[in-house]
Order: structure tokens, then C-alpha cells, then sequence
């Protein structure tokens, strides 16, 4: 250890070396409390920086988000076109087998402004367009799925029933197997999709869409998944219950549809 | 002196964008380049001690502050690594870009089993462990970005043997 004396003794980074190493020692050995003070006021050195860090990592969530939109619209965009060539084709078939033409619904939005205090699980009170034609038993749907029909209107303020409602009924069927039923609320967390008798093949999880054959909302409306398959009390009727795919609690905008004039 | 300030300044700068930003971008598992102690053995070999020391006093009382029970540890360890690459450099001969790697890897380890060992209440089992899993591992990664770090400086890597 000879040759460590002469650098100690002779140089001048040696002590400041000393120097800061026993400043080091001594921050080390003084009390928490102060310690928590030096380090709170040092930490200011850091807030600029956490603020440019919290920026940037949440531009860089944007960004994966974005990556991430942007694939999904690429793969809608496919699924699209697909679709399209799908209606092309089955307009193509629809002629040469003469079916009458599919009905065409104008779309009318509404906006949620109060629940009907008297029904409020059943009823809200929406407004739309001024110069909207709004007649009672139309259909409503929202981006998810089939929400109910008008139930009244009076001005621009429309009064719409929802699917939750004990009085409202939509005829359904199983978009898989095209099993017809009913689908109706009987007071659960779930609707019920009555009327399917026991021979008749449902499945767990199998989406549920409207028939059209009840005459007030058209086919093909999604309605719920199917939940629960049981036998039930009649001795006919399966026991089926959907989730609907409709948030009713959290409605918001809605869209009326409305048969069109031509 | 106004540019050596200025750099001095630079590289603090360095480290809190790297302790800011940097480290959770470059970790792999519990791996993670140690800027700070490259940056020592850089500036103490290419400048001189005081540098090593200052900077290594600098970011090591700043890193500290981010757990102030432990403030000044971090800071004295870093004053000791440069100190003893002083000394290192007095009796090898570093100009060999392996010795470098190598130096940064024995600095690393030292210093990180010194850190933990105050850090765990000198508890053996936990020392073992976090040595495994993290500070052997952190080593071997600093080195390697050490390597590329120190090559690049390599121009300017001349040692004062007869200062």
C-alpha cells in the first residue's frame, strides 16, 4: 500500500476526494428527518424531468393506440369491402329470385335530456331535431344493439321505451340456429327469450337478434348473447335468458329509425 | 473552465434523463446499465480525479435523494469507485479496451454488493440473491455498454502515468 501515500499526501484531487467522501459519510449518519429534507429539496432537480417522462410516455401510448387503430381499421376496412361484395351479391340473388325489396329507414338521433320519473328503469325522455317526424312504436337502437321503441312524442321531445320495460316485446330469433322467439324483461338482471319450446336447438352464447316479424322493429337488430339454457317451469318452453348487449343504465345518444317515404 | 462547467452540467443533465427516462426503456429483467459508473471511469481516466469524484458526489447524492434513507451511500460509493479507478489506472495499464470493460464490470459489482449489503443490514441470503439475479447481470450489461461507450472515447483515452 506504499504507492497509495504518495498520491494522498501530494495531490490536491486526492483530498477533495477525501473531502467529498466524508461529506458523503456524514449526509449518510445524520437523522431521517433531515435526510427527507435534503431529499424532498433535491428531488426539485427531478420535476422537470418526470414532467417530460410522463409526456412523452404518454405520447407513446397515443401512438401504440394509434398502431393499434389503425389495424383494426385496416382489418374493417377488409371486412367491409368483403360485406359489400356480399350485399352486391345477395341484391344479385334477391333479383333473380324476386324478393321484394328490403324496407330502407331513415335515421333520426336522439339525445337522452331525462329518465321518465314515474318508469325510470323503463322510460327516458330524449330530444330530437325540431323538424324530425317522430310517430309512437318506431324503433330505437343505439351503437350497440336494439334499445326499444317511442312510445310517445310531443314537440321534439320523444318519450322511448326501453327493452327493460315489462310492456315491451320484441320478436327474436337466434341468429345461429334462426330459432323464433320472444324477448321480453321479466324482472332479472337479463331478458328473457321466451317462447322457444324444449325440442327447439339453442346455444350458450349464440347472439340474439331481432326477427322482424312482430312489425315494429326490423330484422336483424342485435339484441344479447345467450346466457343461461334451462328446462323451467313449463312444461313446453325452454327457460332461456340473454345479456343484453345494451348498457341501459349508461344510455346516451340514440337513433331512431324511421321507414323511409320512398 | 467555462467549457468544463458546462460539461460537468451536460452530464448531470445526462443522468437525470436517464434516470428519467432512460433505465426502464434499456432494462432487461432486473439488468441495467449503470450510466453513472461509466460515466466515472470515463471522465477519471480521460480527465483527471477531481472530475471522477465530483461527478460521481454529483449523481450519486442525487440518485440518493430518490430514497433519502439511504442518502449520501450511494454518493460515497461513487467518490470510492472513482478513487480506486484512479488507483486501478496507476497500475495497469488500461489503454486496452478489455481491461477498460473489465475495470467498469469490477467497479459495478463492488459497488453494487456494497450498496446492497448496507442496504439488506449486511444479510447474507439477500445479498446472494440480489447478486445472482441482478447485480452480476448488471454488470455483465455495463460492460457491454461500456464497451461501446469507451470505444468511442477511445481518441481521447490517454493515460497520465507520470502525473
Amino acid at each position: 500500500m506504499k504507492w497509495i501515500s504518495p498520491f494522498v499526501i501530494k495531490q490536491k484531487p486526492f483530498r477533495t476526494s477525501l473531502i467529498l467522501a466524508g461529506v458523503s459519510l456524514a449526509c449518510l449518519l445524520l437523522p431521517f428527518g433531515v435526510k427527507a429534507f435534503i431529499s424532498s429539496n433535491l428531488n426539485i432537480v427531478y420535476t422537470p424531468f418526470w414532467g417530460i417522462s410522463s409526456k412523452l410516455t404518454g405520447a407513446f401510448e397515443v401512438y401504440e393506440i394509434n398502431r393499434q387503430l389503425k389495424r383494426t381499421i385496416t382489418g374493417q376496412m377488409l371486412e367491409l369491402s368483403t360485406l359489400r361484395a356480399h350485399e352486391r351479391e345477395n341484391i344479385r340473388l334477391r333479383d333473380l329470385l324476386g324478393f321484394k325489396e328490403s324496407v330502407e329507414y331513415e335515421l333520426i338521433p336522439a339525445e337522452i335530456v331525462a329518465v321518465d320519473p314515474k318508469r325510470r328503469q323503463n322510460a327516458v325522455i330524449a330530444e330530437v331535431a325540431s323538424d324530425a317526424v317522430v310517430t309512437p312504436n318506431l324503433p330505437v337502437v343505439n351503437v350497440e344493439g336494439l334499445v326499444g321503441k317511442t312510445m310517445s312524442t310531443m314537440g321534439d321531445v320523444v318519450t322511448i321505451e326501453l327493452l327493460t320495460s315489462p310492456d315491451c316485446r320484441a320478436a327474436a330469433r337466434d341468429a345461429n340456429t334462426r330459432v323464433l322467439g320472444i324477448v321480453r324483461w321479466d324482472g332479472g338482471r337479463h331478458l328473457l327469450f321466451d317462447n322457444v319450446e324444449l325440442s327447439d336447438s339453442v346455444c350458450m352464447g349464440d347472439t340474439v337478434i331481432t326477427s322482424g316479424l312482430g312489425g315494429v322493429f326490423p330484422e336483424n337488430l342485435p339484441i344479447g348473447t345467450i346466457v343461461s339454457i334451462s328446462r323451467g317451469k313449463s312444461p313446453f318452453f325452454k327457460s332461456i335468458y340473454i345479456r343484453p348487449f345494451v348498457e341501459f343504465r349508461a344510455l346516451d345518444e340514440l337513433t331512431i329509425l324511421k321507414r323511409s317515404e320512398n | 473552465m467555462v467549457r468544463d462547467i458546462l460539461l460537468f452540467l451536460g452530464l448531470i443533465l445526462v443522468v437525470l434523463f436517464y434516470q428519467t427516462l432512460g433505465v426502464d426503456v434499456v432494462n432487461i429483467g432486473l439488468a441495467r446499465p449503470d450510466l453513472i459508473i461509466i460515466i466515472i471511469v470515463w471522465l477519471t481516466l480521460t480527465r483527471d480525479l477531481t472530475w471522477g469524484v465530483a461527478f460521481g458526489f454529483g449523481a450519486g447524492i442525487l440518485l440518493d435523494s430518490q430514497s433519502p434513507q439511504f442518502l449520501g451511500l450511494g454518493a460515497f460509493l461513487k467518490v470510492f469507485a472513482a478513487i480506486a479507478v484512479f488507483l486501478i489506472s496507476h497500475r495497469v495499464r488500461t489503454e486496452s479496451l478489455v481491461i477498460r470493460i473489465g475495470l467498469v464490470a469490477g467497479v459495478v459489482t463492488a459497488h453494487d454488493i456494497l450498496y446492497f449489503l448496507v442496504v439488506y443490514s449486511f444479510d447474507p441470503h439477500l445479498e446472494l440473491i440480489t447478486l445472482l439475479n441482478m447485480i452480476i447481470p448488471s454488470a455483465l450489461y455495463t460492460s457491454l455498454v461500456a464497451a461501446g461507450v469507451l470505444y468511442l472515447s477511445e481518441r481521447q483515452l490517454t493515460i497520465r502515468f507520470e502525473s
